[in-house]
């Protein structure tokens, strides 16, 4: 990565970082942007199984279910610290993602798609009967986390907890793209045969990243049980419509590119809230599912390369302007 | 009692039979696994719902616009929507189903709202076989999807568009080459396709009711009914659904109603990974 792009990244965690008290959000956009920041752990942990491994999930929904409710039960039940329940639940979502991984072994594109829909949905349907943990219809109240005595009630503090661990996340991405791991997954996407005769052990890699996956999944998860402070089995965010919506921000924001996945996460979290106020009560899933079709038949590589192309074009643009100047006065 | 279990079984599985046929005749011809089915069914079955109650037409003129609608509906779908990236990866055309999946249910939603309707039965009452009661409505569902599979197999097997169905599923380049229309293919299996999804809607939405969401667990069990059965054959979809709806039957007896979607699951899992290509598939070769 060059320094350039380094730069853009720092700024662009100090906006992060600045913007919420400096506007003084009223509570509701505030905890928008909370979820924003959870879908986005969401969309690269899902970028990380369908961008760079190849493999479809239809079923990240009930990931985010297994984390929260791994969560949930830890702090409440066994009255576990914060911070050790989150990773907990990430580890416990992530191996609950190896396990879903070993059926989908054998499986591609389309199958494992049907598997991990099928998936979403038993998983949903078991912890709505699953009382005793998931407490029912009659749901259950997360503790607000708590640090050194400090205790993190707003969502202003909240942010920043999932804002740390989004950066700490994202650089943990990077390092897994970009040394052998990223590298086998990557030309296990490209074509599975070859991955295979150049010995990568595609078997190891695919349960990884279903695992990697599911622990991203898990780790939003949890941030999202302590988010709401009160939630059931029949929460949205656990729902295949939800599964859907996760797919829908890669799609958009670009499948296989970190800033992408949080560009399409910031995009399909906000999008409900702008079009909540018109008449059509389902008008966002309506234009979310035009959006990603006209997204796959006009710009296959998502908002972020659509993006990174204009800027090429016009920095071209400006090249050629430039060399043309020159050339002028050299005459 | 056994009977009566078969007879509902049957009937339900008959019901997935269709919709997984419907799945299985776009598959074995484009690639695609239509996940919008179930919506593009679900919006027939309303448009018959809106037929009957707003307009007083009978069930069976209800039926038939369905059905006239449910063609139009496949039949745009492929040519807009599908036919544009035909040759995209299966990635992209599994998202643009997704795509449509989400807009269908959307419009549904807008235009004829989120409450549950009760949807007419074909026939009412009950029928006494020895010792069984059987549902008459359950006995005629189970007649007329016998009757279409009859149609469709045999169109499938002697009708020259039904040929060319199965060339194209074959090989499309070659089918182009004898000079197959393999455009109009792609355009005849989504509209057959639509049709036995909203066929499979209307006989299923009187036990299940009417609601927007109504197919999402129908579809689960399509998908299931065709994993089972092998998607790579037409029998297949319907061996696998007729095994799934007595099995389903007799699960909900003795386990529970509830977890339904979780034993298709299940049945899902431990059928790919015994044997992925189903119970009367073949095993398809793949080219690097």
């Amino acid at each position: 990565m060059n320094a350039k792009k380094y730069i853009s990244w720092i700024v662009l965690i100090l906006i992060a970082t600045l913007i919420p008290p400096i506007l003084n959000l009223p509570g509701s956009l505030q905890y928008l942007l909370d979820l924003s920041l959870i879908y986005a752990i969401v969309a690269i942990g899902l970028n990380l199984l369908m961008g760079y491994a190849g493999q479809i999930s239809l079923g990240h929904g009930a990931f985010l279910a297994v984390g929260a409710y791994t969560s949930a039960y830890l702090t409440l039940t066994l009255h576990v610290p914060f911070f050790i329940a989150l990773i907990l639940s990430g580890l416990i979502t992530g191996i609950v993602g190896i396990l879903l991984g070993l059926p989908a072994l054998k499986l591609e594109g389309n199958y494992l798609a049907i598997a991990t829909l099928g998936f979403g949905v038993a998983v949903t349907q078991i912890f709505a009967i699953w009382t005793s943990f998931t407490g029912g219809f009659s749901g259950i109240k997360p503790l607000k986390p708590e640090l050194f005595g400090f205790k993190f009630n707003s969502y202003l503090s909240y942010y920043y907890i999932i804002l740390i661990l989004t950066i700490v996340l994202v650089i943990l991405t990077w390092n897994i793209i970009r040394t052998k791991v990223g590298r086998s997954l990557m030309a296990m996407r490209d074509s599975e045969i070859a991955a295979k005769a150049m010995g990568i052990n595609v078997s190891y890699y695919k349960t990884l990243a279903f695992g990697l996956s599911a622990f991203y999944t898990g780790i939003a998860g949890s941030l999202y049980a302590h988010l709401l402070g009160f939630m059931t089995p029949y929460d949205y965010a656990f729902s295949i419509g939800m599964s859907l919506n996760f797919l829908a921000m890669i799609v958009i924001g670009g499948i296989g590119t970190i800033s992408g996945s949080i560009i399409g996460a910031i995009i399909m979290t906000w999008l409900p809230q702008i079009t909540s106020n018109l008449p059509i009560k389902s008008l966002s899933q309506i234009i979310t599912g035009a959006i990603i079709i006209a997204v796959v038949i006009f710009y296959p590589n998502g908002i972020a390369y659509a993006g990174a192309r204009l800027k090429d074009k016009f920095e071209k643009l400006f090249a050629k302007h430039q060399e043309k100047i020159v050339v002028k006065i050299e005459k | 009692m056994l009977l009566q279990q078969l007879i509902s079984g049957f009937a339900t599985g008959g019901l997935y039979a269709l919709a997984a046929l419907g799945l299985v005749l776009i598959y074995k011809t484009s690639d695609v696994v239509n996940f919008a089915q179930g919506e593009m069914a679900m919006f027939s079955t309303f448009i018959a719902y809106t037929a009957m109650t707003s307009y007083g037409m009978s069930y069976w003129e209800a039926f038939i616009l369905a059905l006239l609608f449910a063609s139009a509906l496949g039949f745009i779908v492929e040519r807009f929507f599908i036919r544009p990236i035909q040759n995209a990866p299966v990635l992209s055309l599994l998202i643009v189903t997704l795509g449509l999946m989400m807009i269908v249910n959307g419009i549904a939603g807008w235009v004829f709202g989120f409450e549950t309707h009760s949807f007419p039965a074909i026939v009412g009452g009950e029928l006494k076989i020895f010792d069984a009661v059987i549902s008459k409505s359950n006995l005629l569902t189970l007649v007329i999807t016998v009757f279409i599979m009859g149609i469709l197999f045999y169109m499938l097997k002697y009708t020259l568009a039904g040929i060319a169905i199965r060339a194209t599923s074959e090989n499309p380049t070659i089918a182009r080459l004898m000079g197959i229309a393999v455009n109009h293919v792609y355009s005849i299996t989504w509209v057959v396709s639509s049709i036995l999804g909203a066929i499979a809607g209307m006989f299923i939405a009187p036990t299940t009711f009417l609601d927007v969401n109504m197919m999402s667990s129908v579809l689960l069990k399509a998908f299931t009914a065709a994993v089972l059965g092998g998607f790579t054959t037409f029998v297949g979809p319907v061996v696998g659904g007729l095994i799934l709806g007595v099995l389903e039957n007799i699960a909900s007896g003795y386990i529970s109603a509830q977890l339904s979607s979780t034993f298709a699951f299940a049945l899902i899992v431990i059928m790919l990974w015994i044997k992925p290509t189903g119970l009367v598939g073949q095993k398809v070769g793949k080219k690097v």
